[in-house]
């Protein structure tokens, strides 16, 4: 069953430090796949620390990773993912006459996969 | 250049240890070390200047990185001697000559050829970056469009209450930062620039400022806040809509907090505190410029610290990424006019984001070449323009190897600035800042190439005629 | 009636900016005087005649056949005559004009008609972002002029317009009307969020419902005797299927904004 959430990419420490090592190595590629999900919504889809959910946009879609965060860190319906190639697939092209395509607050649709 | 070798470094060692002390074990003893006093981090747009890095000379490596943060210390240590060729040419290898060559026949052959990238590179590289296009009738674009172009565009639009990060760290009692997480992506933002550092006139640090962070989720960065106020996802606008018509005098909407998630409460508190400290500041991320609102989220944030300067001193400050973004902002400007997202098609600089942005011209698949100065499109643009960018000859120049490099028609290795060159970068604060380079490298700077594209570039078509009159 | 075809036979590789493509500049030129007109391809100048077949004579009427969603600047800065796309149009459509008049049977991309002065633009299917807005940089947008979207339209619409009239049939993106001066606008279909930030006179219709900005504050429900007007010569220009009778006689809520400005602009949204 697919569920719409918003996703909020951004940077973080590992992304940073993992950007360094180069971004054709695997732990850049680990970290820019992993996703993080408030633990409510992960246990209302059925969902553990190393399950692999697929997010799907109206341009796109990719396959990560999911990892559980308290409900104090990250609200419901929210996921939280580090700047990568997999938040990339899901970035629509349009920038509003602006040059800046909208890159945080997509709405995806999460479904996991088996 | 400040550098002593190891048999200074221990020759002082001596000099101090005369008085009793414990026996210490230096563990450079029997390498080839050298010491760089205040060199200067450039991987994100904090740029530090007060690093002590310890260079192994025989490995050709840094070995320590004192006072970097974590981002820092992977930047300097990840950069280690590279083996892969300096020139590929439809990644075969070529010499410098003909990729040199291969680079300015694409350029000048090209009806749109695009630029893209340099906050990784010198100001002086931005600068013979501008030149080449210039001179081509290119178009000119830096990774800004697609970090704090919006803001950009919001300075044109609204004006910027500006300051230096000395002047927050000396004078600044409120701090607040709107859509961003430093912890995480600058580090060093809070210990040295803006929350922990004492000042001139915050004598007691942290304990005399009061810092708001505001954000959609919880970070790292939220227990360094005093007051953290969580904004319903995307309803920044809103919310800076109603301060600044708190701060007006004017009415707002009853059902606020319905709408943004914060309180009335929450708001009037935070009105009083700004209008009523001594120095305010507003620093401001991503979270403003990449969702729904863009340049006008960062506008009313720029607004509501210039509405503000009617009761006190307040000033905003967009918290910039890479290492000299700021710098490429300040070259394109001071050059063409305009900040990014500038056209020379027709001989004269013209400024139009949405239409000369890099994302737009690749998505449309309207520019015929581009060369890719230090960033890497390839791997975090948008899939249209990611198609595009496979079927136009590419020109990459990077220090490492990236998905953009990977397709390349011309791909040319470069050393690091900051580590292997030398050269200026602006602080995200506009303060430009000397490098203190740690090493050589064995490949040329990305200042070197440029020049030779460029002077082959205008070589070709010196042959040609004047390609526009307009 | 002298009329001018043209036709396009060479699809540009690149953005192709065509402002002479106007009746205004058409109108002194012999057929191989059009012909000859320079365009800019990209960083090249070639000719008109390079990617257009032209046939006919005269410049009160300009026709032109294709696809045109990469040529940009047409009809930029006109005073009469009429000009008729048979297509998709690129950029800048109309850009300054200030009379005569531009029809498009397509849709158009973005920047439809900035800052024009006077003239009429209709496209039927959609446009893009900022229809009749200001350039970047600019503090007023549109002075004059009416513009006419039968399909949707993008963010925003109208951008510190000072005078004129904007009708979308469809849909609107966000930030309609944003810091507009005065002039009107009406929206047939829905209007994205913050509509009218920053307007300080001016007023925005919508017959549907739309988030209002918290500095916006409800006047009063009222039936506006001159939207009557509005509507009755719209529907004779083509927007009878979205303007029913209800919305002639109907009740519209008045909100009046942006408060953080002059607070004397208006947002009208139907209510019964």
């Amino acid at each position: 069953m697919a569920e719409t959430m918003i996703l909020v990419p951004g940077r973080s420490q590992s992304q940073g430090t993992s950007l360094n090592e180069g971004k054709l190595k695997d732990e850049y590629k680990k970290v820019t796949s992993t996703a993080e999900l408030n633990e409510r919504d992960m246990r209302r889809l059925k969902l553990k620390d190393g399950d692999k959910i697929k997010l799907k946009s109206d341009v796109g879609q990719t396959v990560v990773t999911c990892k559980s965060k308290k409900d104090a860190d990250l609200p419901t319906g929210m996921i939280f993912i580090p700047y990568g190639p997999p938040s990339s697939e899901l970035m629509a092209s349009d920038t509003a006459g602006t040059g800046m395509p909208l890159s945080k607050h997509m709405e995806v649709k999460v479904t996991k996969v088996k | 250049m400040t550098e002593a070798t190891q048999t200074e470094a221990q020759a002082k060692d001596q000099v101090k240890d005369k008085k009793p002390a414990p026996k210490r074990v230096d563990p450079n003893a029997g390498k080839n070390v050298k010491i760089v006093k205040d060199a200067t981090c450039t991987f994100c747009g904090c740029v530090c200047d007060d690093m002590e890095l310890t260079v192994d000379l025989d490995e050709h490596r840094i070995t320590k990185a004192k006072k970097a943060c974590v981002l820092g210390r992977a930047w300097f240590y990840e950069h280690t001697v590279d083996t892969r060729p300096a020139v590929l040419i439809d990644g075969k290898e070529a010499t410098f000559k003909e990729g040199v060559e291969a680079a300015a026949k694409i350029l000048v052959d090209a009806k749109f050829p695009i630029t893209y990238g340099m906050s990784d590179s010198t100001c002086e590289s931005q600068r013979v970056t501008v030149d080449i296009m210039d001179t081509i009738n290119g178009n000119v674009d830096t990774t800004t469009s697609v970090c704090h172009g919006p803001s950009g565009m919001a300075f044109q639009g609204v004006g910027e209450s500006t300051a230096t990060l000395g002047e927050v760290k000396n004078r600044a009692d409120l701090v607040i930062y709107w859509g961003g997480n430093p912890a995480e992506s600058h580090p060093r933002h809070f210990t040295r620039y803006a929350v922990t550092p004492k000042g001139m006139y915050i004598p007691n640090g942290k304990k005399d400022r009061t810092v708001v962070l505001v954000d959609v989720r919880r970070t790292p960065s939220t227990p360094v806040a005093d007051i953290f106020m969580q904004v319903k996802p995307g309803k920044d606008f809103e919310v800076l809509w109603a301060l600044r018509a708190l701060v007006k005098g004017k009415k707002i909407a009853n059902d606020i907090e319905k709408q943004t998630g914060v309180s009335r409460e929450v708001l009037d508190d935070l009105v009083e505190r700004m209008k009523n400290c001594q120095f305010g500041v507003l620093f401001f991320g991503m979270g403003l410029t990449m969702t729904r609102g863009r340049h006008f989220n960062s506008g009313a944030l720029l607004s509501l610290a210039a509405d503000l300067n009617e009761f006190t001193h307040f000033v905003a400050k967009p918290v910039r990424g890479h290492g000299n973004v700021t710098g490429a902002d300040n070259v394109v400007s001071w050059q063409t006019g305009y900040p990014f997202g500038v056209n020379f098609n027709r001989g004269y600089p013209r400024f139009n984001p949405g239409e000369f942005t890099t994302t737009d011209l690749l998505s449309r698949g309207e520019a015929d070449a581009a060369m890719i100065i230090a960033s890497d499109p390839a791997s975090n643009f948008p899939k249209a323009a990611i198609e595009h960018m496979k079927k136009i000859p590419i020109i990459s120049l990077d220090t490492k190897d990236t998905i953009t490099s990977s397709i390349a028609k011309v791909c040319f290795a470069v050393s690091t600035y900051g580590i292997n060159t030398g050269g200026t970068v602006y602080r995200m604060d506009d303060v430009p800042i000397t490098l203190r380079p740690a090493m050589e490298s064995t490949y040329p700077g990305d200042q070197e190439v440029l020049e030779a594209i460029r002077d082959r570039v205008k070589k070709l078509l010196s042959g040609k005629k004047a390609r526009v009159a307009a | 009636m002298s009329v001018t075809h043209l036709k396009l036979y060479t699809k540009p590789e690149v953005p192709l900016e065509a402002e002479m493509i106007s009746p205004t500049v058409f109108a002194s030129l012999s057929q191989s005087g059009i012909e000859h007109l320079n365009v800019m391809h990209g960083n090249v100048k070639c000719n008109l005649g390079d990617f257009f077949k032209v046939t006919g004579k005269g410049a009160a009427e300009i026709h032109v056949e294709g696809d045109l969603s990469g040529v940009k600047l047409i009809g930029a800065g006109m005073s009469e005559g009429k000009l008729i796309v048979d297509g998709d149009v690129g950029m800048h459509l109309g850009a300054g004009m200030s009379g005569g008049e531009i029809e498009v049977m397509g849709s158009a991309g973005d920047w439809v008609g900035p800052e024009m002065s006077g003239g009429r633009i209709t496209i039927k299917k959609n446009a893009g972002h900022m229809v009749g807005s200001a350039f970047r940089g600019q503090s007023t947008g549109i002075t004059g002029g009416e513009i006419y979207i039968h399909g949707n339209a993008k963010n925003e619409i109208g951008s510190a317009m000072r005078r004129g009239l904007i009708v979308v049939g469809g849909d609107a993106g966000d930030f309609t009307g944003v810091n507009m001066l005065a002039g009107s606008i009406i929206v047939l279909g829905e209007l994205g969020i913050r509509t009218g930030a920053g307007m300080k006179r001016g007023t925005i219709v919508s017959l549907q419902d739309a988030p209002i900005l918290p500095s916006f504050e409800y006047s009063c429900t009222y039936h506006p005797l001159f939207l009557r007007l509005y509507f009755r010569k719209l529907r004779e220009n083509g927007f009878r299927r979205k303007i029913q009778d209800k919305h002639l006689n109907g009740k519209f809520k008045r909100y009046c904004g942006d408060g953080i400005e002059l607070n004397r602009g208006e947002i009208l949204l139907f209510e019964r």
